[in-house]
């Protein structure tokens, strides 16, 4: 794995972080919202942030 | 008075949406951020993607709640436009005297439009490399390698003239000579800034 500098690795680690508040956060608002609108674009986010932690996550490994 | 009280305050739709362009806002900026501060190709590449499609799930929640009229932006003051206009006639009218720009002159109504491509200052001419002339706002041109080789690569290298760091198009012919001294100095190195750890909240 190529070095990283300082300033990656904070960026990483404060994306990775906020992907993963975003995650639990839109688990919970699925469940939440009475509108079925709303409710596929929780989860279509929700499909996104797992997809982008994954991906930084993989930046780290 | 006027609290919520605890376990009476339940999120309804319009907080849910709120909450999440909140959310998907913060992390467009930071990634885009990230994107511009990446020197690992590899991890520039995938800030960027990750930046590219937050955003569009940013605008897909505007766009909801917009149309639901829980997010409308306000048409801006008549003055408030007609000053902003005032501001950029001046700033064009500046512009065009500073750096004695070629090209079209003042649009009537519109200050001087030097346009990115206008920037073709006396003392520059025939000078500067092709990119130089093109829009630096075009992303696809931007090309990160230019950030350091272009007019910031001889930022921190070169102390006085304009016939430092060859390759620096900003330090270039005349212009070198006139930059004030503060141009000069080396910038804070990127350990000493710190400013970063400040940046937006923290989700941790």
């Amino acid at each position: 794995m190529p070095q990283l500098t300082q300033t990656e690795v904070w960026f990483l680690d404060e994306a990775i972080k906020s992907n993963r508040l975003l995650i639990s956060k839109l688990s919970a608002y699925t469940h939440m919202t009475s509108d079925p609108q709303l409710r596929q674009l929780c989860q279509d986010c929700l499909h996104t942030h797992q997809r982008h932690f994954s991906m930084l996550a993989s930046q780290i490994r | 008075m006027g609290m919520i009280q605890p376990g009476t305050g339940i999120l309804n739709d319009r907080d849910i949406a709120q909450d999440l362009l909140t959310s998907e806002k913060y992390v467009t900026g930071l990634l885009g951020t990230g994107t511009l501060e990446a020197s690992n190709p590899q991890v520039r590449q995938t800030l960027s993607q990750v930046h590219n499609e937050t955003e569009s799930s940013s605008r897909r929640v505007f766009d909801y709640l917009n149309s639901r009229g829980w997010y409308n932006p306000r048409v801006a003051d008549p003055q408030a436009v007609s000053d902003l206009r005032r501001t950029v006639d001046e700033a064009s009218r500046d512009i065009h005297r500073s750096f004695s720009v070629s090209g079209p002159g003042p649009v009537p109504g519109y200050g001087a439009q030097p346009g990115y491509g206008g920037y073709q200052a006396s003392s520059f001419a025939g000078q500067l490399p092709s990119w130089a002339y093109q829009d630096p706002y075009r992303r696809e041109d931007r090309g990160y390698g230019g950030y350091q080789a272009g007019g910031y690569g001889g930022y921190g290298t070169s102390p006085a003239g304009g016939s430092g760091a060859g390759g620096s198009g900003y330090q270039a012919g005349g212009y070198g000579g006139s930059l004030p001294s503060w141009a000069h100095q080396e910038p804070p190195r990127r350990e000493d800034r710190g400013s970063y750890q400040g940046y937006g909240t923290r989700y941790s």
